[in-house]
Parts: C-alpha cells; structure tokens; sequence
C-alpha cells in the first residue's frame, strides 16, 4: 500500500492511494495517511482509483480519518473506487458517512471548489 | 523470509490444504497460494474478490480472537472447488470463538455512530451464499462458501 500526496486548486490536499488496503496495507499508511487528511485547515480528496482491494481495516482507516477531519471543521471526499471497492465502500455504508464520487472533478465540486 | 506455509493439493486439483501460523504475517503468503490455486479455474473477479476478503475477514478474527495464551498454533485452511462455489473451511484448536455470533453494526447515518466493530464479518457474510460455525472435537470450524458466479 503506497500514498502519494499532492496540492490540488483551493488548499485541497489530493491524496492518491495504491495497492491493497487489507490490514496490513492500512497498517502501513495509517499514520501518515490520518496526519495528512486531518491537518488543520484542509480539505482532502482520497483518490481510490489505485486500490484493488479493501475490506474492515481499511475501512476503519477512512473512517478514523473523517472523524479527525471533522473535529478540525474539515471535508473529506472519496473518488474514483474500482466497481469492487465500490460496492463494499457502499455495504459499509460509507457513501452515507463520506462523501463517495466518481471523478476529481466531481470531488472538487463536493469541496466547494 | 521463509513463509512457514506447508501446502498441499488434493487429487484432481479440487482442494488445498493449508497450515498456517497463527500470525498477521503469514496471511499475505496464505492469499497468494489460494489465489495460484484458484487460477486453473477462472473464477470470475466478484468470486476472487470474495474469497480474498473471506480469507481477510475470517484468518484476521481467528488470530485476534481464538488464542488466548500468546502461543504458537495452526490455522487449518482448506479450499474445495465445487460446481457452483469455492469453499473454504477454517479450522482452529483455540478457545471456543464463534466470529458468525457478533451483532452486526446498525448502518452508520452519520460519522459519530460509525462503530468499527463487528464490521469484518458483516462484510463476509454479505460476500458469501452461506457460513456455518461448529464446535468439534475441541476445534473452532468455520465453513463459508463463497459463489462462483
């Protein structure tokens, strides 16, 4: 599991995952994954164009990271899941917790920018 | 790093056996070996993924929950092809733990009701036709059956 991190237009930190977000893929980012989306005065979009697989920890890892986003006044928007990740991100209800979208475009415009 | 795996396959190719440690990090070596199993078959990606989040799901709760005394211990995992599904049956010596019995999480309206646990297993059931927990013999024996279409 690999994060990339870079600025989008607006103060949108765009945070680009790859890989696998089993247990240990979300053990891997966990820190500098949460002290990146969190950061005070931020607002991010997760690109989840390049995970091929997530279940229950990397679950638990999007939502530890919207609860911080939240205690900072921040939004955090997911875009791009694969059909598979989507459907899982959806039996979890996540999509009713964090906003969930197709397109950068589209999370750009769930940012307000 | 040797992966501690010892594996063999049935007849015919129908089944694997595995025995793995009762260690996080003997998962990603337990994955591949089912997948290399599952590839002469072509399960559709849906079934794959299945099956990889089964593994996940269930060998994660049995190292986390079944041992209580910091021992070593084997996971017996076996995988049978069927006609309409792949099978895999988990298999333990440790404290009677039944991982089908824990609540399922209400769905979550907002970010403060989101409750992490037991949603490991809620996702298994939902990529699974039918999962069934026995006690036998002194051994935890969870039995799931994913399907293949």
């Amino acid at each position: 599991m690999e994060m990339a991190a870079s600025e989008l237009a607006g103060n949108v930190v765009c945070i680009r995952l790859n890989g696998r977000m089993d247990a240990e893929g979300a053990g891997r980012i966990d820190v500098p994954f949460t002290a990146s989306v969190s950061a005070v005065g931020r607002t991010a979009a997760i690109d989840l164009s390049g995970v091929t697989f997530i279940a229950s920890m990397g679950i638990r890892l999007l939502i530890s990271a919207a609860r911080g986003v939240r205690m900072k006044g921040s939004k955090m928007v997911l875009f791009g899941a694969r059909p598979l990740v989507q459907d899982v991100l959806e039996q979890a209800a996540i999509d009713q917790i964090i906003p969930l979208v197709a397109t950068q475009e589209q999370a750009l415009d769930v940012l307000g920018r | 790093m040797s992966s501690s795996l010892h594996e063999e396959s049935g007849s015919g190719g129908e089944t694997l056996r595995l025995k793995l440690p009762n260690r996080f990090d003997a998962l990603e070596a337990a994955r591949l070996s089912v997948l290399r199993f599952l590839a002469p078959h072509q399960p559709s990606p849906r079934a794959l993924y299945a099956v990889e989040l089964v593994l996940e799901e269930a060998l994660t709760n049995v190292i986390k929950y079944a041992f209580r005394d910091g021992d070593s211990h084997e996971i017996d995992l076996t995988v049978r092809i069927e006609a309409d599904g792949i099978v895999l049956r988990f298999e333990d010596d440790g404290v009677a733990f039944d991982p089908l019995q824990a609540p399922e999480p209400r769905a979550p309206s907002t970010i403060e009701e989101a409750v992490p646990g037991g949603l490991g297993i809620a996702l298994l059931r939902r990529h699974c036709s039918s999962a069934d927990y026995r006690r036998l013999g002194g051994r935890n024996v969870l039995t799931v059956r994913v399907s293949s279409a």
